[in-house]
């Protein structure tokens, strides 16, 4: 009588992507008995490091999927995207820092142990702009007397296509 | 969840990448204090109400982010006596006006403008007026002219020697893409 292996309840992976806004994030997945995936991952987005929590939902099989995900990127410095440097966008970029909420769906592929994956779908950003004030009144006046205050710091919110690629390995 | 309804599920979201993008961040508040203004003092035996003006300048440097559209209206406005020096009762009418040094395209604008409707108090002294602003008018275009100046224009039985100031104006708006 031939013997299938027994499926395991629960599965770890190692999942790296690419996509936007979450940079390149490299993190685990665990697979409990259900049709979801979970996955936590640390990345870099080319200006400051992030991490983000997620999950995948399969219900009628392994193939298309819907995920969602939220991350928060640290403050860096990304005034080298600016136009030119001491540009007011480059003053806004000095200090990026953000939170999301993506929304996805796509389709994934298995070969051997690595799964390939591709979704689209729209995030939901926040952002802190930080220097307006510098924006306002970047040059003394003369008249001494005038002062320019931004006591509650903007925040951008932001909807936008994402889109990310990925594998995830599973030993 | 049904097979059909995961698929639209499914479908809507891969849809939604198609949406546009857009930008948006509110600006509660921007405060610009202007302190000392010196009001000249007029002449006046007889008592009789007067009008003067004092200016000061908006600071220069203002510079627009160019991947977003700004628009900061007035949000409010008060002028109060430094230290309590002078007691503002004499004030009946006042106008803050934001205007070009240069540009002949953009007409001076009120910004602000209190007007008494009741005869002060004997026994209160006022060292604080609230003035209530329009709130219909970005001034964005102003400030980024970099010549914007702001005049105040008191009329009331004023003090004959010169007397000082200080001038608060907030703004709120949106920065948008």
């Amino acid at each position: 009588m031939l013997q299938t292996a027994p499926r395991r309840a629960v599965q770890w992976g190692m999942q790296i992507d690419l996509g936007v806004p979450d940079g390149l994030m490299a993190g685990v997945t665990f697979k409990p008995p259900m049709p979801v995936r979970l996955n936590a991952a640390l990345g870099y987005n080319t200006v400051s490091p992030g991490l983000r929590l997620g999950i995948e939902w399969m219900p009628l099989g392994h193939t298309w999927l819907l995920s969602a995900q939220g991350g928060h990127f640290f403050q860096g410095d990304a005034s080298h995207w600016a136009s030119k440097p001491n540009s007011a966008d480059g003053i806004l970029l000095e200090r990026v820092s953000y939170n999301y909420f993506s929304w996805r769906a796509g389709a994934q592929w298995q070969s051997g142990p690595i799964t390939y994956f591709g979704l689209l779908g729209l995030t939901y950003l926040r952002a802190p702009i930080e220097q307006v004030e510098r924006l306002l009144a970047p040059i003394e006046t003369g008249n001494g007397g005038t002062l320019i205050q931004v006591p509650d710091t903007p925040t951008l919110s932001v909807l936008m296509p994402t889109l990310q690629l990925g594998i995830v390995i599973s030993p | 969840m049904s097979k059909p309804r995961f698929f639209q599920c499914l479908a809507m979201t891969l849809a939604s990448f198609l949406c546009g993008c857009s930008a948006e961040a509110n600006v509660p508040r921007i405060v610009i204090t202007q302190s000392g203004i010196v009001v000249d003092g007029i002449p006046n035996p007889n008592g009789v109400t007067t009008v003067a003006r004092a200016r000061f300048d908006h600071p220069v440097g203002f510079e627009i982010p160019k991947v977003l559209e700004t628009s900061l209206y007035p949000r409010s406005a008060f002028v109060a006596a430094p230290d309590g020096e002078i007691d503002l009762r004499f004030v009946d009418e006042l106008t803050l006006i934001l205007a070009l040094r240069s540009d002949e395209q953009l007409p001076p604008r009120e910004i602000a403008h209190y007007l008494r409707d009741e005869p002060p108090g004997p026994d209160t002294e006022e060292r604080l007026l609230n003035v209530p602003t329009s709130t219909d008018f970005n001034v964005v275009q102003y400030w980024a002219a970099g010549d914007a100046y702001y005049e105040l224009v008191v009329r009331g039985v004023l003090p004959e020697s010169d007397w000082t100031l200080n001038v608060v104006a907030q703004f709120r708006g949106t920065l948008s893409l």
